[in-house]
Order: C-alpha cells, then sequence, then structure tokens
C-alpha cells in the first residue's frame, strides 16, 4: 500500500522533529579545579552546586586526579575510599548529593576511569598503547558506573551524560609524549568506542528506565589541528596534522558531541585576535557547530538520534576570562557571552555549559577569572549589556527566558 | 615554621637542624644548612653525642672562629673591643655563608682574603690593590654585586677602625655595624636572613636551583621566577606579595614584608616523564632563559605519579612503566648516586635532578642509593654562574611572508617576519645557518628580513643578540 502524504508527515514529526525538541535546551554551569569562598565550610562541589540556582545542568569531574575536598593533585586525595573507580567516587556524600539534588535535571560527568600505577590513584594513562589492560579498565568501571546510575537513578526523569574533557587536549598530550601519531589516534578511537560499548550495553539492559543516559565525546578543535611546529606538537592553522574532529570522530559511536568552544568564541584560528567585534563571536560559533554536525553526523548512536534529532552538539564548555576580554575596547566578557548564548541557543544546541561557577586558582597565565563568583563568593564587577544583563548569571538566565 | 620540602631532608643532620631551629636558639638561621649540619651529623657519628648537641658544638665553633679572625683583622682598641667582637661573632658566619653557599660564589673568599692581608698589613699599596681587586669583583655585569658593595664597604669602615684617629675609629665602628645587621645588609640578604625566605635544604645544594632561589625571593624578573618556582617543583614559595600576587594565590601574608605561594600542579617528589622530549632538552643557559625553562616545565610537570619511600640514604621507587616512559626524581644528581636493579640508568636533567631511564616497560621496582649523606652533598652538576641575560626567543611557527602573511616554504630573496620576544632594536641579529643575516627592522617582539639569493633547503633561523641566541627556528627555502 503506497503511503499517504498525511502518513508520511506524521511518520516524520514522530522520528525527527518531535524527538528533536523532546530534549528541552538547558544551560548550565561547570565546575572544575576552583577557589572556595572564603565565608563558607562547604567544600567546593557543594557550594558551587548550591550556588548555580535553577538552571537545572550541572557539570563536574569524576575521576582520581583531584577532589573537590583538596587541591588537584593532593597527594592524600580519596585516602577514605578503598578502592578509587568512578563509581565508588560517586558514593562520597559531596557527589552523590548533586544527583540527589532535585533541581538538576541534567549531570554531566567528566568522567575517567583510573587505575595506580605506584604514585596511587590516577586517570587510565591513555599515553601508552591501547592492550587488553586497559581495554578491561574501561569496560569494568564504565559498566559499574552506568549499573549504579541505573540501580540508583532508574526511576527518575533526568539525564545523565558520561563525557570525556577535551579529546583534543589529549591527542597533543599522546603526541607531545610519544611523538607517534597513529598511536595517539588509535589510542583515543579505541578508548572511546570501548566506553561507548559499555555505556550502550548497561542501557540496553534497562530499557524501560526513566533514566536517559548518554554517552558525550567532547573535542575542542574544529579547524585547528595539532601540528609538529620545531620539535613540539602545537595548535595549529597551518592545515597540517590532526584533530579528534578529523581523525577520530569518523571511527568512533557516541550519542552526541560536546564541543569546548574556545576555538570559535576566544581564539578565532584565522586571525589570532581577540579584540573584534562581539558579534563576530555569534558568526564564528555558527559556523563551526554547522562544521561539527557535518563532520560527525555518522558517528552518532541510534539512541543519539532519536533523543537530539538534527541538534547533537552540545556546548560542553563556553566562556570568557575577565582579565583578558573585559579591558578590550570592542567591549568585555558580557556583550560576547550574550552573542554567544545566543547563537548556540539558536542553533539548537540540547546543553550549554557555563565554565565556570568559581574561579579557578591563578595558574600563573595570563588569561585568568572565568568565575561566574570570586574568591569572595561574589560576582565580579563586569560591564553591563544594556537593557539585557550585568553578570554571568543573568546573561545565562536572559537566554533562556527569550528562547525563541 | 620549616621550609623544608616533605621528604627532602630525611636524614640525621637535617633533623637535627631543624629540632635546634624548633628550640628557638637566636642563631643566624642560614648558617644552618648544610655544612654546619652535615658536620654535625659527621661528629655525631664518631663521638655518639646527640645530633642536636653537636649542631650547637658546631655553630659554636663557627662562631668563635669567626670572631677571632675578625678581631685579629681589625684590631680593635679600648671600650669598642667587646661590642665589635660581639657583633662580627654574630653576623660574621652568615656572611660568608652567603657568599659561599647562597651565592655560589667562592671567588668572594679570595676577595675577603685580600680584604684581610691589606688591612693587617696597613700599607697603602696593599689597600690599593685591594681596592682594585674589589672594583674588578665589582665591575662584573650579570651578577648580584650588592653583597659586593657591602663587602667593599666594610673594606673601608675596617680600615677606619684600624685609624689613629678616635673619630675615624668610631666612625668604622658605626659603619661596620650598619653593614653587618641585616638592616644595613642588601635586600636579598636581608630576605636570606628570614627563616621564610632561605632555600630548603636540596634547593641550597643545587648551585642551579640555589641561583634561582635568590632571583625568586628579589623583587626582579617575575615571569622568570615564577618559571623556576614552577621548575624547581616545590609546592610551597616564598617571595615578595607584589612580584607573584598576580599570577599565584597567596597562602599565607607573613606580616613581614614576604608572602607565602601555593605553586600548582606538581604531583609529587617522582614523576613519570616523556623519554622523547627529555632527549630534546636543552641545558637551561641563564636564569632569564624563559624558553628553556618552559621547555623543562612542560616536560618535568607531568600529573603520573609514582610511589617514592625514603629510608635513610636510600629511595625506593615502584610504578608501572610505559614504553616511553622515563622517572624523574627531583633528588639532586651526584655521581654517588647507584640504583638497583643495574640495568636501569642514571642520568641528570638540566636542573641537576635524577633521571632513570629503566629501558624497559611494565612493573619497576628500584632502589636508588647514595654511600654520603645524600640530601646535604652539594650536587656534583654544573658550577657555572647562570647569566641574567635575556634570551632572545622566535615563536614556534612565526615565520612569514611580510607582505601576504603565508607561511613557508619561502623563495630566496623573499622577504619574511618572524615573531618572537626578547628582541632588541638596537642589537638583536639574525644567523641563517651559520651566516650572519642583517635584518631591515628590528622591534621588541618582531623583525623584518630578506631572504639571500643563495638560500636553499631546511635552514635553521636564530636570533643573536650580543653572544646569546635563541633556539631555531627551521624554515624551508625553495629555489
Amino acid at each position: 500500500m503506497k503511503p499517504s502524504v498525511g502518513a508520511a508527515f506524521a511518520a516524520y514529526l514522530a522520528l525527527v522533529v518531535l524527538p528533536t525538541f523532546a530534549q528541552a535546551q538547558q544551560i548550565g554551569f561547570y565546575q572544575w579545579v576552583g577557589i572556595s569562598p572564603s565565608d563558607t565550610d562547604a567544600d567546593l562541589l557543594t557550594e558551587a552546586r548550591e550556588r548555580i540556582g535553577d538552571q537545572g545542568a550541572f557539570r563536574l569531574y569524576l575521576g582520581a586526579r583531584f577532589d573537590y575536598e583538596r587541591p588537584y593533585l593532593a597527594p592524600d586525595r580519596f585516602a577514605n575510599l578503598d578502592t578509587v573507580t568512578p563509581a565508588s567516587i560517586l558514593t562520597l556524600p559531596r557527589y552523590r548529593a548533586v544527583l540527589d539534588d532535585p533541581k538538576l535535571s541534567t549531570v554531566i560527568l567528566t568522567t575517567y576511569t583510573t587505575h595506580d600505577y605506584g604514585g596511587g590513584p590516577d586517570d587510565l594513562n591513555l599515553l601508552r598503547p591501547w592492550t587488553d589492560f586497559e581495554r578491561k579498565t574501561e569496560t569494568t568501571q564504565i559498566t559499574a558506573l552506568c549499573e549504579l546510575l541505573y540501580r540508583d537513578f532508574g526511576d527518575q526523569q533526568r539525564t545523565i551524560i558520561i563525557a570525556n574533557n577535551e579529546a583534543d587536549e589529549k591527542l597533543l598530550e599522546i603526541l607531545n609524549y610519544t611523538g607517534d601519531p597513529t598511536q595517539a589516534l588509535e589510542t583515543l578511537t579505541a578508548w572511546i568506542n570501548t566506553r561507548h560499548d559499555a555505556i550502550s550495553k548497561v542501557r540496553a539492559a534497562h530499557p524501560n528506565a526513566k533514566l536517559k543516559l548518554f554517552h558525550a565525546f567532547e573535542i575542542s578543535m574544529v579547524r585547528l589541528r595539532a601540528a609538529p611546529v620545531r620539535d613540539e606538537y602545537m595548535k595549529s592553522s597551518s592545515g597540517k596534522g590532526w584533530n579528534a574532529l578529523e581523525h577520530i570522530v569518523p571511527d568512533i559511536r557516541c550519542d552526541l558531541i560536546s564541543y569546548s568552544s574556545y576555538e570559535s568564541i576566544n581564539s578565532p584560528y584565522d586571525t589570532l585576535r581577540t579584540d573584534l567585534p562581539p558579534e563576530l563571536v555569534a558568526t564564528r560559533l555558527r559556523a563551526d557547530l554547522d562544521l561539527i554536525r557535518d563532520k560527525s553526523r555518522d558517528s552518532i548512536s541510534d539512541a543519539g538520534r532519536r533523543a537530539f534529532g538534527d541538534r547533537f552538539v552540545m556546548i560542553g564548555e563556553m566562556g570568557f576570562a575577565r582579565e583578558r576580554f573585559e579591558p578590550l575596547s570592542t567591549g568585555g566578557v558580557l556583550p560576547r557571552l550574550n552573542y554567544a548564548l545566543a547563537a548556540a541557543r539558536d542553533w539548537g544546541a540540547p546543553w550549554i555549559i557555563l565554565w565556570q561557577v568559581f574561579d579557578a586558582p591563578k595558574l600563573g597565565s595570563r588569561a585568568w577569572g572565568w568565575g561566574a563568583f570570586d574568591a569572595a563568593g561574589k560576582r565580579p564587577g563586569l560591564k553591563a549589556v544594556p537593557g539585557a544583563c550585568n553578570t554571568v548569571a543573568t546573561c545565562a538566565l536572559a537566554a533562556v527566558e527569550s528562547r525563541p | 615554621m620549616s621550609s623544608y620540602a616533605p621528604g627532602s631532608c630525611r636524614n640525621p643532620s637535617i633533623e637535627a637542624a631543624e629540632q635546634l631551629l624548633q628550640t628557638g636558639v637566636p642563631a643566624p638561621f642560614d648558617i644552618v644548612p648544610p655544612l654546619p649540619a652535615f658536620l654535625s651529623a659527621a661528629i655525631g657519628g664518631i663521638t655518639g653525642f646527640s645530633t642536636s648537641l653537636c649542631f650547637s658544638i658546631v655553630l659554636l665553633a663557627a662562631i668563635v672562629a669567626q670572631a677571632a679572625a675578625f678581631y685579629s683583622l681589625a684590631r680593635p682598641r679600648g671600650p669598642l673591643r667587646g661590642g665589635f667582637m660581639a657583633l662580627v661573632g654574630l653576623f660574621g658566619p652568615s656572611r660568608v655563608y652567603l657568599a659561599v653557599l647562597c651565592l655560589d660564589a667562592p671567588d668572594r673568599i679570595v676577595f675577603w682574603a685580600l680584604i684581610a692581608t691589606a688591612t693587617s698589613l696597613r700599607k697603602r699599596s696593599a689597600v690599593v690593590a685591594a681596592l682594585c681587586a674589589g672594583a674588578a669583583v665589582l665591575s662584573r655585569s650579570q651578577d648580584f654585586n650588592s653583597f659586593d658593595v657591602v663587602a667593599l664597604a666594610e673594606l673601608a669602615l675596617l680600615l677606619g677602625l684600624a685609624a689613629d684617629s678616635a673619630r675615624l675609629r668610631l666612625l668604622g665602628f658605626v659603619g661596620l655595624a650598619l653593614c653587618l645587621t641585616p638592616f644595613g645588609a642588601p635586600r636579598e640578604t636581608r630576605a636570606g636572613l628570614r627563616a621564610d625566605f632561605r632555600p630548603d635544604l636540596r634547593t641550597a645544594s643545587n648551585p642551579i636551583l640555589r641561583q634561582a632561589h635568590y632571583l625568586t625571593i628579589s623583587k626582579l624578573h617575575p615571569e622568570a621566577s615564577l618559571l623556576w618556582l614552577k621548575a624547581g617543583a616545590q609546592k610551597v614559595a616564598y617571595g615578595p606579595c607584589a612580584k607573584f600576587g598576580h599570577a599565584l594565590e597567596i597562602k599565607y601574608d607573613s606580616m613581614l614584608g614576604g608572602c607565602s605561594f601555593d605553586v600548582p600542579g606538581i604531583a609529587g617528589d617522582a614523576v613519570l616523564t616523556s623519554r622523547r622530549v627529555f632527549d630534546q632538552l636543552q641545558p637551561i643557559r641563564g636564569l632569564l632563559d624563559i624558553e628553556g625553562l618552559e621547555r623543562y616545565i612542560r616536560w618535568s610537570n607531568r600529573p603520573e605519579a609514582v610511589s617514592v619511600q625514603r629510608e635513610g640514604n636510600e629511595i625506593e621507587l615502584r610504578t608501572s612503566l610505559g614504553p616511553d616512559d622515563l622517572i624523574l626524581v627531583r633528588e639532586n644528581w651526584s655521581p654517588n648516586w647507584s640504583i638497583t636493579p643495574d640495568s636501569a640508568k642514571l642520568r641528570r636533567d638540566p636542573l641537576g635532578f635524577i633521571v632513570i631511564d629503566p629501558e624497559r616497560a611494565g612493573d619497576f621496582h628500584a632502589a636508588l642509593s647514595n654511600a654520603r649523606f645524600a640530601p646535604t652533598i652539594r650536587s656534583r652538576i654544573d658550577e657555572t654562574r647562570l647569566t641574567l641575560a635575556k634570551f632572545p626567543a622566535i615563536a614556534p611557527g612565526s615565520a612569514i611572508d611580510a607582505q601576504t602573511f603565508e607561511r613557508g616554504p619561502f623563495r630566496p630573496e623573499q622577504y619574511i617576519s618572524v615573531f618572537g620576544r626578547g628582541f632588541n632594536p638596537d642589537s638583536t641579529r639574525l644567523l641563517l645557518g651559520e651566516s650572519r643575516l642583517e635584518p631591515m627592522w628590528v622591534g621588541e617582539s618582531q623583525i623584518n628580513f630578506q631572504l639571500p639569493a643563495d638560500a636553499s633547503g631546511m635552514l635553521e633561523l636564530r636570533a643573536l643578540t650580543g653572544r646569546h641566541t635563541s633556539f631555531p627556528e627551521a624554515i624551508e627555502v625553495r629555489p
């Protein structure tokens, strides 16, 4: 029987359009390493979670390199855990409280499996060739994490995303450590596919769960590539070299792409000039989101297609350093943030995650001051966008409220 | 409050030094590490006395010896004698320590010997010779010479003390008192007298780190100082508040004109590092070698920690190695170190730390041992004074066509711009291969030049300021 036009349209609506908009857009905040405000006794994670208000999405790091109660690489981090894995870290009250928080309908876990190489628990070492040991470690720990999530939150209407942190940064790290592009690409590809297989299998075992569990693959280079310059690998706009979008995404499976968007909004690869009109931020971001979508369409899983349709690229990180951008003659942080938020929102990114709730510690670099709150727990004074917003948080809120 | 890095001082002499400091003995701290501590350990080993008692004996002997030396030198007269002896007794040893161990300048001892000779001879020709020697020392550029300024002033004042005129003697005494007290000393000396600013033992025993330490506690060169803090891998650093306050989190304000800072990203005393990058590292060329320090930090500041256990003069290491891994142990290298298994090789990194090349992958268990008191032994690494000269640096990949901004390959006679830092418009030139190239224009961060007509192939371009060159930047020229 020849299907009618009406039936075809209904099928189109059911399969493509409606699922696309089933996932409401959310703007949320990230908290990585940071400085807890001096007026609180709470740990950084708890304080960050409580400060973000009703944004509804929150992203955190779940791995062995740091704990939110102790500094990065502190020798006694997680000393009170018998074994350190993503699942065991998640049993700690401060981590558990994030998932128990009814305000947060989406939690993004930047997850790294762990192993003790001698100096205490550490992230799985991706600087080495991928072997059966790495495969088993990744599979076992990601499976355990997913099982825990379904067991404890499977009956809740919420979304949890398991993501990596900027695969391109890891690609550069491996290239510089080993000098072997083939090994770097093979290791990262095998890592992500192992992770996706583990997540998919647990998800398939819980077909009736209300919990939506997704796997995001995060990239940070779109047009730039990691290329040898002198005797080091660096980000290069020469068109030569490798990046995750071109050389890893075609060989992996994931549910959505997470884009850490600094190449588009902070450091335009073509001019290397930051002091440009803020509206150009939106132009570049839109073009880059289109490019990412085109390059990664075939790598999105069925679960990802059903959930996100054609809008399977989220913004995993977005932010502007006060020190670098606020003094610019073309406008400070907020006008740029406003344009970037509007562009990502209008493009249809399912989540837009702002970097970050609290400032990171000063590291001696010039680009500093990314937090919505400073070390005193106050909102930093930024030049307002007339008629729109005057802080990072109000700009985020305005972007949600003015959603078309 | 001790500033020793955890785990860097596990032997009796150091424990003795720390115990003594904790008792509040009113001694100038900077005669503590490393020589007196080492001597006290040796005496303790022979006599069986407690290490704290041995240390006190060494300290007392040092003070008495210095006082006697100064007394015989200046021969003060009348009522000034007692005060003068007390003064030189208290502060003299600290000056010797600063000269030899902190400033890493044993030539100061020669200078002081000349002073002594000239003064004791009381002959005009000898005095003139000593002053000339002093002027020669002071005329050296790129060096901390405020120490020498004070030493030279001391010479003049000692001569005043030895004079027949009572007024001159009084003037000499007051002047010498000012010079010898911390208030009259140059800033880096004053800073050195503050307990929080003393170098830890590992730093004091390493000529490169020791020189860098005195740069970091000075007010000078914040960018290079910050890199040294990271390269030296100390979790907590001390320095002028304003110098690092913009770049590091202030941990503790001493209320005495200095601050302590958290230096982030240090994983531990031993970490896994890249063999590939290590093989490309070059010696640190000077205290302001920004590019060299940045390369070193990228190599050494890794998060992959190795298990480290110290027992006396042994360091036990356990880890699981990948095929590209070396182990950086932040302990001063010396030829007295040995390692078990002996299939592993010991190497030295540009800062003078130990690098272990296991030459295999998989589980690795090794023991480093040193027949001597390892942490107190002065590292037998390059004793050359690090220059304070600035090194030009060409930014990697920055060579472009001066008109179209296109990257290479380039043509002969093409106009090229390179970018970087540390260029001097008056004196920076270029080297293409081994040939000098006259630039058309030099700014502080940009150099424009024309390629020679006969240029061809892969060529190394270096910026040259005085005797100091940048790291080479490779450019390709196709006829």
